[in-house]
């Protein structure tokens, strides 16, 4: 029996087995080189078939001590409020390009999506945290906008519920000088599906700076698109995936420079265990007119067991001719020396794995928040062999 | 009780023998040197009684203290008070010098049920250390050997040396890369740390070092075996005459 929830088809048999087709076929993706002249579309429409009746979201709840300058309403409150910003946003969801998933959610974002408003100018001086949003049937479903005025910066930490499936929509609008420190913990027990889209629009010298965890789960599939729509716009992605054993973790990232003098980094660092996957798909993607350009992205994996596989995908699509771009990527495994130097200073070889393996995503790892940097390190030792 | 005693030892890497029957004996509050052509199987040893993995022992035994050595794990080895002194000290990135002799001084106390050490006691520690084989104190901020010269690295071993304070130390070829002045710091270094307890299994192509150090017994280590022994005038011998006069009369 299939579940209820027309979003949510990918769980239950009949959704598994579309997942799975999905990613056999290599997680289609139109802005991927590969697919670019492949009707993804409809493919998408096969494996995640449009809802027959309208998607209901479940909410994050507000979060305590929210300071009152910063609003936190629906869309259909945020619009009969004429809260500024709210329209375009709406806009520029409507027509976004959203991939299979993503696109479902065009439908129910008009009303029950939920908005983080933060004026103008207003700085948090304390990090955000929006609790996960309450589930329904071991499920959940939520959309969020958030939607930063000229020069307001905060700190937002996104926990994700571990223990069900979740499809998630997040809509980042960013005015001049805005500045979002955005750390997600995507980090899920070992039956879990998880899907995401972060649509990202950066005005003028706005910044946006993303951290991500991604463990376990039986599969999770999270892709962000940045537009750096307005001149030096700066954006960060840190991305730090962990498959252990029958894990599939998958981001993508589309990083679109439309603007001159913009700034972005992708910096990923991935872990693979024994029969885990994880893989990274990176484009960068720069306008004709968008010169001056920065563009960096850098990858690196370390398979730790035999079994375990590790993807990158580089696509580089350039057409300003004033540019700095660079990407590499690396796959290794733990450096046997390095281990044996280690223990012959006394250091147990578990220890002396987690201190290699530690050096190995501090690089990653120190972008992220301090609480959500304590519990990757947590997970991590917990987790390795 | 010898405070190393090996015995008939047969090591081979990859199916291929290198050590062929060692015998060798050291007592506490001595030093002994190894000297041997290139390839003959040195290096090996010192990795052997450390505890790497990658070789294979097919026969003989090695006793640390009249314990054999070859049923402890590598930091098991460590903590009992056996330390190397890399002859090619291994790079590695993004773990600092401080975070790692911290780990190495930690986990040592604990295997010997012993809390960790206090902040302060360590950072002294670590200056006195530092001072003792004049180490550039900015290269502690450092990861580990990353980017370190080549006698900054031969340091640095020492500096770790002093730092974990071991009974049977290990040198391979510590002093090579080493310029005149480093040369006699490194060994004073050592020689400060010498002490009717512990024992030193020196490794060198060089009598120089030997000036500087100077052992009390020095071994010929050719063909996996140690074909010669005698007092600190074999260097001497050795240095003037070469290796072929001995193994000419290993073979006859
Ligand atoms: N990992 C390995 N794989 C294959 N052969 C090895 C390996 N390690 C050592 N050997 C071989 O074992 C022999 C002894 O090497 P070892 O490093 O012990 O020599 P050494 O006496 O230390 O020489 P040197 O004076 O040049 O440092 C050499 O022939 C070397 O090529
Ligand atoms: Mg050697």
């Amino acid at each position: 029996m299939e579940n209820s929830n027309p979003v949510l088809d990918f769980v239950g048999p009949a959704g598994i087995t579309r997942h799975w087709t999905g990613l056999g076929a290599g997680l289609p993706n139109r802005k991927q080189e590969e697919w670019k002249y492949v009707p993804v579309e409809a493919l998408m429409e096969h494996l995640y078939p449009k809802p027959e009746q309208p998607l209901s979201l479940n909410q994050r709840p507000c979060p305590d001590g929210l300071p009152t300058e910063i609003r936190y309403l629906t869309v259909s409150q945020a619009l009969s409020q004429a809260i500024p910003g709210i329209e375009q946003a709406l806009n520029a969801i409507q027509t976004a390009n959203l991939d299979g998933m993503a696109h479902r959610f065009k439908q129910a974002i008009g009303s029950q999506a939920m908005v983080l408003w933060v004026p103008k100018a207003f700085s948090a001086n304390a990090p955000i945290s929006l609790a996960p949003a309450i589930q329904t049937n071991g499920q959940t479903t939520d959309a969020l906008l958030i939607l930063l005025q000229a020069g307001a910066e905060i700190d937002l930490i996104l926990p994700e519920e571990a223990k069900s499936s979740r499809f998630s929509f997040t809509y980042v609008g960013l005015e001049a000088s805005a500045k979002l420190n955005l750390h997600r913990d995507l980090s899920g027990s070992d039956s879990v599906f998880a899907m995401s889209h972060i649509e990202a629009q950066l005005a003028e010298s706005a910044q946006l700076n993303l951290v991500q965890w991604l463990q376990g789960a039986a599969a999770q599939r999270h892709s962000i698109q940045v537009n750096l729509a307005g001149a030096k716009s700066l954006a960060w992605i840190s991305s730090l995936q962990f498959a252990q054993a029958n894990n599939q973790v998958h981001s993508y990232v589309n990083m679109v420079h439309q603007s001159p003098e913009a700034e972005s980094h992708q910096n990923i660092r991935q872990l693979a265990l024994n029969s885990g996957v994880s893989s990274f798909t990176g484009k960068i993607h720069v306008a004709l007119d968008a010169q001056k350009t920065q563009a960096y992205q850098h990858s690196a994996a370390m398979v730790l067991e035999v079994g375990g596989r590790t993807y990158h995908r580089p696509v580089l699509e350039i057409y300003a001719d004033d540019v700095k771009c660079s990407h590499g990527a690396t796959t290794g495994s733990l450096d046997e020396q390095a281990l044996f130097y280690l223990q012959a200073r006394g250091i147990s070889k578990p220890a002396a794995r987690r201190l290699l393996i530690e050096a190995f995503i501090e690089e990653c790892l120190h972008e992220f928040h301090d609480s959500l940097q304590q519990k990757v390190r947590t997970d991590l030792i917990q987790s390795l062999p | 009780m010898y405070m190393l005693e090996i015995r008939n030892l047969h090591a081979s890497i990859d199916g291929k023998p290198i050590l062929k029957g060692l015998n060798l004996s050291v007592k506490a509050g001595e030093v002994h040197a190894i000297m041997g052509p290139n390839g003959s199987g040195k290096s090996t040893l010192a990795s052997i009684i450390a505890g790497n993995e990658a070789y294979e022992i097919t026969e003989g035994d090695v006793l640390f203290q009249g314990i054999s050595l070859l049923d402890l794990q590598p930091h098991e080895r460590a903590a009992a008070g056996v330390f190397l002194a890399f002859q090619y000290p291994v790079e590695i990135p993004g773990v600092s010098m401080m975070n790692f002799m911290k780990s190495a001084i930690n986990e040592i106390r604990a295997q010997k049920g012993q809390e960790p050490i206090e902040a302060s006691a360590f950072l002294k520690l670590v200056r006195e250390k530092q001072a003792l084989v004049e180490l550039d104190a900015k290269l502690a901020n450092r990861s580990v050997n990353q980017g370190f010269s080549g006698g900054e690295k031969k340091r640095n071993e020492v500096f770790q040396m002093a730092m974990l304070d071991p009974k049977l130390a290990v040198l391979d070829e510590t002093d090579s890369g080493l310029d005149i002045d480093a040369l006699r710091i490194v060994a004073q270094g050592v020689n400060a740390l010498r002490n009717s307890q512990n024992s030193f299994l020196v490794i060198t192509h060089y009598q120089r070092l030997l000036d500087y150090i100077v052992p009390d017994v020095v071994h010929v280590l050719a063909n996996g075996k140690i074909i010669k022994t005698g007092s600190k005038d074999l260097a001497l011998e050795l240095e003037a005459k070469g290796y072929d006069w001995i193994l000419e009369t290993d073979q006859a």
